[in-house]
């Protein structure tokens, strides 16, 4: 297994691939895209800190946290979209 | 020369890192909504493996979950659009198509300059990692410190996608036209 580089480097480049599909594909569902591409690089950076005790294993709690929060904040977004586009 | 198990899970890594970057790739610059939402799958799948190869299978568990969640949003968004736009494919699209790319110009340098900083850090200051994992005693406090706050979160979620179905879900007891 590589080490804390390594993990870093695809969670960076899942970052820029998320902010690619809102960039993109704004008009489209891209900004649902990006979201679940931010939140899956920020849960493998969160991991790999906390694994490699960078940070506390309290860490583990906020990694939850953070996907409760990006998971209602989906939600929120994609009621948003529906009620602006109903088809 | 690595050990056999060493070299086996480095391996392991390497696909599941090319898979979760190509699923990226994929669906963040691929037109078509099917092969954007399999883009995804193949993201959601090759995390959870990435997490549970690190260890931490409390995160990958909950990452699971909340990515069942996320690929039935797409899916009811990529039949949305299929609905609205039969060929997405238009001479218009084809020549935004520029700029779009210059518009996730910004991403790619933001991109580039993490990459920097991480490459310029020295990580092998870093003390060794634990030999055991920490998603043991994580989830042990979590199951008994943390739990109000888990079930108030697990509330508020409910409560949202109770919402979200509420709204999405036309519902069939409204009459269509109410001056006829």
């Amino acid at each position: 297994m590589p080490d804390l580089a390594g993990w870093l480097i695809v969670s960076v480049l899942m970052l820029v691939f998320g902010l690619l599909a809102v960039l993109v594909n704004r008009r489209e569902d891209g900004v649902l895209t990006g979201m679940i591409l931010c939140l899956a690089a920020v849960v493998l950076a969160l991991s790999a800190f906390v694994r490699f005790a960078v940070l506390p294993s309290a860490g583990l709690v906020t990694l939850l946290l953070v996907l409760a929060l990006g998971t209602v904040l989906m939600l929120v977004a994609a009621i948003m979209a529906a009620e602006k586009d109903p088809s | 020369m690595l050990a056999p198990d060493m070299t086996l899970s480095l391996v392991g890594w390497f696909a599941l890192a090319g898979a979760a970057l190509l699923g990226a790739a994929v669906s963040a610059l691929s037109c078509n909504s099917r092969y954007r939402t399999s883009g995804l799958l193949c993201v959601v799948l090759a995390v959870t493996g990435l997490l549970m190869l690190l260890g931490v299978d409390l995160a990958a568990l909950t990452w699971m979950g909340v990515g069942a969640v996320f690929m039935l949003l797409p899916a009811a968004f990529c039949k949305a659009i299929e609905r609205r736009q039969p060929n997405s494919a238009t001479p218009s699209s084809r020549s935004a198509r520029p700029l779009r790319f210059i518009a996730g110009l910004p991403a790619v340098l933001l991109g580039a300059l993490l990459v920097r900083v991480v490459w310029s850090v020295d990580w092998q200051a870093l003390p060794p990692p634990p030999p055991i994992g920490h998603s043991a005693e994580a989830g042990g406090r979590l199951l008994t410190l943390d739990l109000p706050l888990l079930v108030g979160i697990g509330l508020l979620l409910m409560v949202i996608l109770m919402a979200a179905m509420w709204i999405l879900v036309p519902s069939r007891s409204t009459p269509k036209r109410e001056g006829s």
